[in-house]
């Protein structure tokens, strides 16, 4: 059986006290997720103890925890205790960020260097570098590659592996199947969206998008979450930036959409 | 190799085309670029049509299709066909759907359904179809219907074409392929070009009109699918170029030609 997750994100108004935050998870697990997914700033207002034992109690999976790739830097240290804490193997290191994306070939090299040592020091601990793939990775470079290509393809984040975001992948123009099975046994997250085209919104052509909840929108979700499956994907994570109603009622939609996906009721 | 032509969409050269000096210059370069079809939009309005003609037989350079004007479509219809039989062009094609049909949300749709069927009808009395070029807007959807299956299923499909373009599918996160089905047999031309990652200034990446081998589309099986549809022709349109537009058009002229050439039908070895 597939496993199926929250974007805690999505729920982001709900998480400001431990208490919030603390409601806010029963209230996933009742609507029958399997585990949450999470930006480490989301745990922020919860001690480590209490929250521990709240979602073990609860019988939830955090399937994987994101902090921003400065962190690695300042705080490997919190980050790896966090991660057992919560008994998450997934450690998110983000994305690559500005200051190694816009400065050449160099900085590209300096962040492939640090990120070893990141994946070094994580597989001692027995925990799992996850990089947050989205879509300025697919920015051609002057000598015409991906950033991705590099990530992908580097020995030095060879023990990277990836949490993918069919959103992302869309609006960088690229085959959100293409990229799985680059990623195929590397991709053990997959975040699930939709989108559709908002009503009278049109400006020079364009037409607004908006997330909705799973299935509402115009994406082929079946052929992805196949594709995903083939390559590996232990997780399917549902959530959305932006809802225009009732956000957990949007989960409790995409989680019924994701069921079925998987050939679940 | 694929039996499909590549063409150039003027829409790319839109800026050099609005005098009679300035289009023969436009197809004498395009046609320079080994490129022996072209697709018109935007061609200044007060070049004579017998102009245009005598530079096509020129340059012995096709038209596959038009982006004609709305009001020209609905009255001026005659005087339209006329010129596209004197250029030998067998299509009347539609860029834009106009705001007082978009304006309208669901009614404007149903609406231009009902508009365009007597033009459908004189057209095919001529022997030559109309042509709808779709964004992403049409995947709006009213009452549980995307506007653009209400355009492909209450249209009468030997009349009522399609013109669908790569980069707007790739907007929308559409599944091409799937949709190139939808119309197979109801699509002479497609129009391409790439989608490229640019970044505003603040700080938000967005997909952007590229030159066709400088962005992200995946063109091998979007050629083999449009191969399989019945697409004829594919027409390079860019709407943004970052450098001159006859370098643009040079450039993905060359990839696309290249693309046909290379990329093997469903059940090929490549």
């Amino acid at each position: 059986m597939m496993k199926i997750a929250a974007q805690l994100g999505t729920v982001r108004a709900f998480c400001n006290t431990q208490n919030e935050l603390f409601e806010t998870l029963s209230r996933l697990k009742r609507m029958g997720f399997d585990g949450v997914e999470t930006e480490s700033g989301l745990l922020k207002n919860a001690e480590g103890h209490a929250l521990a034992e709240k979602i073990s109690e609860l019988g939830l999976t955090v399937c994987s925890i994101r902090s921003p790739f400065a962190r690695t830097d300042y705080d490997m240290d919190g980050m790896i205790a966090q991660a057992k804490a919560l008994n998450c193997r997934n450690v998110g290191v983000g994305t690559i960020t500005a200051s190694y994306f816009f400065s050449g070939a160099a900085a590209t090299e300096k962040y492939l260097d640090q990120a070893r040592g990141v994946c070094e020091r994580f597989r001692s601990e027995g925990l799992v570098p996850l990089y947050s793939l989205r879509d300025h990775e697919f920015m051609r470079q002057s000598d015409g590659e991906w950033i991705f290509d590099k990530l992908a393809g580097r020995a030095q984040t060879a023990d990277y592996q990836w949490e993918t975001d069919v959103l992302s992948l869309t609006r960088a123009g690229v085959a959100p199947q293409t990229i799985f099975a680059r990623l195929a046994g590397r991709m053990p997250v997959c975040r699930l969206s939709d989108q559709k085209i908002r009503e009278n919104d049109v400006y020079f052509f364009y037409a607004k998008r908006e997330e909705c909840p799973l299935g509402e929108g115009l994406f082929d979700l079946p052929a992805w979450a196949r594709a995903a499956r083939r390559a590996g994907t232990e997780w399917f994570t549902v959530g959305q930036e932006l809802c225009d109603r009732d956000p957990f009622a949007c989960l409790e939609q995409s989680l019924a959409y994701a069921r079925k996906l998987c050939g679940e009721k | 190799m694929l039996n499909i032509t590549p063409a150039a969409q003027l829409f790319t050269l839109r800026d050099f085309i609005q005098t009679p000096e300035g289009f023969a210059d436009a197809i004498r370069r395009v046609r320079e670029m080994g490129c022996g079809t072209v697709q018109f939009s935007r061609v200044g309005a007060s070049i004579p049509a017998d102009f245009i003609t005598e530079v096509l037989r020129e340059y012995d350079m096709k038209v596959c299709v038009t982006h004609s004007p709305m009001q020209r479509i609905f009255h001026d219809l005659p005087k339209l066909i006329e010129e596209h039989k004197a250029w030998g062009c067998p299509s009347v094609g539609l860029g834009n759907l106009e705001n007082c049909y978009l304006d309208d949300g669901y009614e404007g749709y149903c609406r231009f359904i009902r508009d365009i069927a007597p033009v459908v009808d004189e057209l095919k009395k001529n022997g030559m179809t109309f042509a709808y070029h779709s964004h992403t807007f049409e995947f709006v959807e009213y009452h549980g219907r995307r506007m653009y299956d209400m355009l492909i299923e209450e249209t009468d499909p030997e009349g009522f074409h399609f013109i669908q373009d790569s980069f707007w599918m790739k907007y929308g996160g559409l599944p091409h392929e799937k949709y190139m089905e939808k119309v197979a047999g109801r699509m002479d031309v497609l129009h391409a070009k790439d989608y490229t990652l640019q970044l505003l200034p603040l700080g938000r990446f967005v997909g952007e009109t590229g030159t066709i081998g400088e962005g992200n589309i995946d063109y091998p099986p979007l050629l083999r699918a449009a191969a399989r549809t019945g697409v004829k022709t594919i027409a390079i349109e860019q709407d943004r170029c970052c450098r001159d537009p006859f370098d643009c058009l040079r450039d993905a002229f060359a990839e696309l030609k290249r693309l046909i050439e290379t990329t093997e039908e469903e059940g090929g070895d490549a």
